[in-house]
């Protein structure tokens, strides 16, 4: 306060300082003098004086800037002022108005059902952090408020750690409509090409519907909470009535397949646990089903981010930046460390495997009865063949090669969960991940017992996150069914494994995979221990010195009932830059613009059966792989 | 005190300006130097040159661009202060200068304890609702799923024509023209913003989610407006889709039914649903007798305009409400004169023509509701109500003598010359329609078509003759003007006044948004509130003359010279005004739950409990305010904070009689009084 009642003062005697100050008025004086001396004697002089301020560096900063600004101007200018078609780049004319000069229209009603991550999040109700957030999209667009407020967008996002559903007082859900998931983030595309496709042979939002749901809940808690699947059974009997009953065509994508799978069981089961349509209503109701990159039986990438909330792509950043901040954070855990040091790419992985996400924890569940078949089937080719995908997760290369009878059995292992360290808990900072709980002694048994196979991972997770585990459980189940008749099998948690469960009853449906081929896919992983035990480092990393990429999986996918045509995509990519991510892309996002892709999805929309589409096409081994799997059919 | 004393050097060199001491300075050096080294006069000369050389640098361009490099710098940083201010400080600016704010009802009334309970129905407007491209001609490439109503509204200035192409819709049918798909947005984005930052619902919305309202409880109606309410379902299914939406609403949360919020034209929609839902299948939504019983808790209407509204007939008339007319009165020049080969207000009417929903807001019920040519229910209506004095409406006029003319006679919706007592009743149809000029006028006036060309100047002069119209006498003008756009719009309404509510001609569709024409549903439980804005001056009669030149023109224009006498008088720039809220007067807003279904009626025969709850219009105190949480205006009422708690309390379970009944501000009920109506 005094200081700015000086200031004041200051400000008033100003003036009046002015004038005592002669001598300097004299210098003034001398000053000028010495001017007109010199203008005199000098004329030239008087030019040069004219631009009364130095070329300094401010200004050349300003002339800078606003050089750059002036020319990105003019370039966006002749941007906008171009032709959208230069006449030297022919862009290929998309299937969507081909096939409408061939005479399609739209005739069967459209339901996308997104995967997992695409589908946008909006805010509901928050904390105060999250003030001015309302209706502001948390997930997905331009995430944004990563950035500006991380700690407060992850508390957002993440769901109550013992029930799988919101934490009190804060409201996340998905976002409705086609917007929902058309673009993932400003020009990534998700399901826009197809919707602009389906627009052109006379779609339009009356019979497209997106059956966004919240991917982050199990599936059976996205009816509890939002009654996503009745939304979605009222949508279809809406659009069946108003299209003149023909019955709808679904197009699920990446884990959408397992979402509809549920939904087709649950659709049919009595009403308190399911939808009460009666046994006939997948029949009446629903046409075809085209599965685009369908994840039936899992994806390993899953158990990366479980394990250690690192996949293939964090690995090597984490590998690089080990050094520097083991230096200086020494006690920074692995999630923090993600979430303060790196960009937002790894911050959502981080996110996925720390706080829990039901959702990615069901894939990889499901991959492991099948993983574990896998193995036995290929034991007798073990001398030949070189990789063994079937132990998903090694310790060390070497672990990853060895024969199978070399390596010790699991079964008697016993994990010590000893009772938290205090000391640890206590240093640790309030970021909790489960492996708190568990010893660095179990740990260090963990990675001696150097691989494991999809069976045995499940016990291995079940060790280290035990809580994640029970609540996901009760949800989803991952074995292979003997019998299908068992009462058993109509709770809810087998309903989206398709080997725990039968296809409805539905002769003149027809189910189509489609998928992209000829991309290296993560497959299994080698791991190692990280090299410090200290308190909050996830303890587990993926070992990037060994070559951890030997994933060939062929977007593997196989069906028990095997009446649905298989269509396979070479993957291609894009030849130059101008043309995006591409339009034979085989990627598992990027497959959604691929041409013959959409080709396909409009014929069936329009009305064509698999028959008339040509039957099944395969590019990979996928029916010799199937065959090595032994499953009673 | 280091800061103290800093200062003080600085006085202590230059008191005036820092810079041209320094430059003394340097000259001073330089000529020392030169003093110095007189034998190095070569060196200096260099010196010159090069700062010669960098003088001439220092061009036009450069400070152009330095300039530019300045603003651009300097709006880079006042951006990142203002992205790095915390999100609340514009509020705590507003709190330092008008003292805190009232909570906003959604967080007061979930202090209180108010749980979400019934879901919500939104029923937009017109106008509000937004309009997106799924197909079109060649001009609109790139706008696919844009947005061509609602949002910047960019297009209107990169592509007009194309827009308005766009936009219109097929003259003969009221559909899609061929080839072009424009589709409602749909969802609550709808109409939660017309324009960024413009909110219609999204305050409402707002509220409704602090007390647990999400998604998942909540539906937009968003229908195409610009359609016809029984096209809506033809084209799109709209109907079948808000019944199933209702019906999907009602079983999801364990069989509450739902409260029903039409906005504007939204009632009339809504009015046109619940018959719809409740009539058999080929033509309704075979819902049954009980639908609305079963599903529909309470409506509560937004300032709906139940009689229509004068201000559509004006549109339809000449494309011109009193915000146009001004424009058009001071730049005739711009509107009427070809510039740019753009003929503006031809283009908007040709377009606003082709929506058979603007009809549907035509005045009905004629004379008996609106006044005849001497009589009206307001009269006595004074629009300034801070000067009260007798005469403060009566014009002095300069053309006749007012003796027993002291009322403004809103009957005569439209009047050409002011004040013309002695028109000449002449029926309509026994004018010349000159059809000679048709065919010069088509071709001489570009492809811009409006119905007025087939007329011809003979019809123009007719209607001009006629002086005064009704709103009655106003339908047959229409019906002279636009016989096409009147034909389409006979098909689809009807603003008529039943004698016989039980007549079978009254279960087709064309009457169902006609509360004059209709029943209500048979359930009593529900309840129907009127949710108006009062206090602002509102359109009701005009003044028009011919406008010159009337070759390829509108030939009307509303005269917007004709002023009344002193302050308090209701006529302003051609426009007699009456107590409303900007859009819809008192009347049309507040009638039908005033008298027609108060109580049991014929036209309500299960006695469903109506409230009127009026709002007075308080401006907004200062600019911070926005658009204000007092506002009694058309739109902006939907941020009122005294109707978003009533609809906050209905949704979360009360009743009419909890919140209060009836809160009347207006003459209404004196108004409606006048009205002779059997009931």
């Amino acid at each position: 306060m005094s200081s700015v009642l000086r200031f004041r003062k200051l400000c008033f005697l100003e003036p009046t300082k002015y004038s005592s100050y002669d001598e300097k008025t004299k210098d003034q004086k001398n000053y000028e003098n010495v001017n007109t001396v010199l203008l005199e004697n000098n004329p030239k002089k008087k030019h040069q004086k004219k631009p009364p301020k130095e070329w300094r560096c401010i200004d050349s900063c300003c002339w800078m800037v606003g050089y750059l600004c002036t020319t990105w101007w003019l370039l966006l200018f002749l941007y906008h002022c171009l032709p959208a078609n230069l006449p030297g780049l022919q862009v290929p004319e998309p299937p969507g108005a081909r096939l409408s000069r061939q005479g399609l229209t739209a005739l069967h009603p459209v339901v996308m059902v997104p995967g997992i991550v695409t589908g946008g999040l909006e805010l509901w109700e928050g904390r105060a952090c999250s003030e001015g957030l309302f209706r502001q999209r948390l997930w997905g667009g331009s995430f944004t408020e990563i950035f500006k407020r991380p700690m407060c967008w992850l508390e957002h996002l993440s769901l109550d750690n013992e029930t799988g559903l919101d934490p009190p007082g804060i409201r996340v859900r998905a976002v409705p409509g086609l917007v929902a998931a058309d673009y993932f983030a400003p020009g990534y595309f998700v399901w826009a090409i197809l919707i602009e496709n389906l627009a052109r042979i006379g779609y339009e939002g009356k019979n497209m519907y997106m059956a966004a749901y919240d991917w982050r809940l199990s599936f059976q808690n996205t009816e509890v909470r939002d009654q996503a699947l009745s939304r979605l059974k009222s949508k279809i009997e809406l659009m069946y009535v108003t299209n003149g009953y023909t019955k709808v065509v679904v197009v699920p994508h990446s884990m959408g397949v397992i979402y509809f799978l549920h939904f087709m069981k649950w659709v049919e089961a009595p009403p308190p646990m399911g939808g009460g349509g009666g046994p006939g209503w997948c029949a009446k109701h629903i046409k075809s089903i085209m599965n685009i990159g369908p994840a039936f039986l899992g994806v390993p990438k899953a158990v990366g981010n479980v394990l250690s909330a690192e996949c293939k792509d964090v690995a090597f950043i984490r590998l690089l930046n080990t050094s520097c901040v083991y230096l200086e954070h020494g006690t920074l855990s692995f999630p923090c460390y993600l979430k303060e040091e790196t960009p937002f790419g790894v911050t959502w992985i981080g996110l996925e495997g720390d706080h829990v996400c039901d959702s990615a924890m069901k894939k990889y569940q499901q991959q492991f009865d099948m993983k574990g078949n896998n193995t036995d089937g290929r034991r007798g080719f073990q001398v030949q063949e070189s990789t063994k995908y079937g132990r998903i997760v090694s310790f060390g290369k070497a672990a990853s090669e060895l024969h199978s009878s070399e390596i010790s059995g699991l079964g008697s292992q016993v994990y010590l969960h000893n009772a938290t360290s205090p000391q640890s808990l206590a240093s640790c900072g309030k970021v909790w991940t489960e492996y708190d709980e568990v010893s660095p002694e179990s740990i260090r048994r963990i990675s001696e017992k150097k691989a494991y196979t999809a069976n045995t991972l499940l016990e291995l997770i079940r060790s280290i996150a035990p809580k994640m585990m029970r609540r996901a459980e009760a949800h989803f189940s991952h074995g292979i069914a003997d019998n299908l008749d068992d009462p058993i099998y109509n709770h809810y948690k087998y309903w989206s494994n398709p080997l725990e469960t039968k296809l409805p009853d539905a002769p003149d449906m027809e189910i189509y995979s489609l998928y992209g081929v000829g991309i290296p896919t993560e497959r299994s992983y080698v791991y190692k221990v990280s090299s410090s035990f200290r308190c909050k480092n996830i303890p587990l990393q993926i070992d990037s010195s060994a070559d951890g990429r030997n994933g060939c999986l062929k977007g593997g996918v196989y069906f028990v009932d095997g009446d649905e045509s298989v269509r396979e995509y070479k993957h291609k990519a894009p030849a130059n830059l101008l043309e995006g991510r591409g339009l034979q892309s085989g990627a598992h996002v990027d497959i959604m613009g691929n041409i013959a892709l959409i080709e396909d999805v409009l014929r069936v929309a329009a009305g064509a059966s698999g028959v008339e589409l040509g039957g099944d096409r395969i590019y990979s081994d996928i029916m010799k792989m199937s065959e090595k799997i032994n499953v009673r059919l | 005190m280091v800061m103290l004393r800093r200062r003080r050097g600085s006085d202590g060199k230059k008191p005036e300006n820092s810079q041209p001491p320094s430059d003394e300075n340097k000259e001073e050096r330089s000529d020392e130097s030169k003093e110095k080294s007189d034998s190095n006069f070569e060196n200096l000369n260099l010196r010159l040159k090069s700062a010669k050389k960098s003088r001439k640098k220092w061009s036009c361009v450069d400070s152009c661009c330095w300039f530019i490099g300045c603003i651009c710098s300097m709006w880079w940083f006042l951006l990142f202060l203002y992205n790095a201010m915390p999100a609340s400080l514009p509020q705590y600016v507003t709190e330092a200068i008008t003292g805190p704010l009232a909570d906003p009802p959604g967080v007061k009334l979930a202090k209180e304890g108010l749980k979400a309970k019934h879901p919500v129905v939104f029923v937009p407007g017109i106008v509000t609702g937004g309009l997106e491209l799924w197909e079109g001609h060649s001009c609109a490439e790139g706008l696919f799923r844009k947005r061509l109503w609602g949002g910047t509204f960019g297009e209107v200035y990169k592509r007009p024509l194309c827009w308005v192409e766009h936009m219109s819709l097929n003259n003969e049918t009221g559909l899609d023209p061929p080839g072009i798909k424009i589709r409602p947005v749909s969802g609550l984005v709808a109409a939660d913003y017309f324009a960024p930052g413009y909110f219609v619902w999204a305050v409402l919305i707002a509220n409704l989610a602090r007390i647990g309202y999400e998604d998942k409880n909540m539906f937009m109606a968003a229908y195409d407006w610009r359609l016809s309410f029984q096209n809506t379902e033809v084209r799109d299914q709209t109907l079948s889709r808000i019944k199933s939406n209702i019906e999907l609403m009602v079983a999801t949360s364990g069989g509450k039914k739902v409260v029903v919020v039409p906005h504007s034209m939204g009632a009339l929609y809504f009015l046109h649903f619940m018959k719809w839902v409740e009539a058999p299948a080929p033509m309704g939504g075979d819902g049954g007798p009980n639908w609305c019983a079963e599903h529909i808790k309470a409506v509560m209407n937004i300032g709906g305009p139940f009689l229509g509204l004068p201000k559509v007939l004006t549109a339809l008339f000449s494309a011109e409400a009193r915000d146009i007319a001004i424009a058009r009165a001071i730049a005739p020049g711009i509107l009427d004169k070809d510039v740019f080969g753009f003929q503006t207000l031809q283009h908007v009417m040709r377009m606003t023509r082709t929506w058979d929903s603007a009809m549907s807001l035509l005045p009905r019920g004629g004379e008996t509701i609106w006044g005849g040519l001497d009589w009206s229910p307001e009269e006595g209506h004074e629009c300034n109500s801070k000067k009260k004095n007798g005469n403060g409406q009566t014009s002095h006029n300069r053309t006749l003598d007012l003796a027993n003319f002291s009322r403004v006679k809103y009957g005569r919706i439209l009047s050409f010359e002011r004040m013309s007592l002695n028109y000449i009743h002449q029926r309509l149809s026994g004018a010349i329609k000159g059809s000679n000029l048709a065919t010069l006028a088509n071709t001489t006036c570009r492809d811009v078509w409006t119905e007025y060309h087939d007329m011809g100047i003979g019809g123009i002069k007719a209607v001009a003759d006629y002086k005064v119209y009704t709103a009655s006498s106003m339908l047959d003008l229409l019906h002279f003007v636009a016989p096409k756009m009147m034909k389409r719009g006979g098909a689809q309404f009807s603003y008529g006044l039943a004698d016989d509510l039980s007549d079978k001609k009254y279960d087709h569709y064309k009457y169902w948004s006609n509360p004059l024409e209709t029943k209500l549903p048979n359930a009593p439980d529900m309840e129907i509130f009127s949710m108006y804005g009062v206090g602002i001056p509102t359109e009701r009669a005009y003044i028009y003359k011919l406008s010159p030149g009337a070759e390829c023109f509108i030939p009307f224009q509303i005269d917007a010279s004709a002023e009344g006498g002193g302050e308090g008088h209701c006529l302003k720039g051609g426009v007699y005004s009456v107590d409303g809220d900007e859009t819809v007067p008192v009347l049309s807003a507040g009638f039908t739950s005033a008298k027609i279904w108060r109580g049991k009626t014929r036209f309500n025969p299960s006695g469903i409990g109506n409230f009127i709850r009026e709002y007075n219009h308080a401006g907004p105190t200062t600019l911070l305010e926005g658009r204000g949480t007092q506002s009694g205006a058309h739109v902006d009422i939907l941020g009122n904070f005294a109707l978003i708690e009533d609809i906050i309390r209905v949704a979360a379970g009360a009743t009419g009689e909890d919140i209060g009944g009836d809160q009347v501000h207006s003459d209404i009920f004196k108004w409606s009084e006048r009205i002779k109506l059997r009931l």
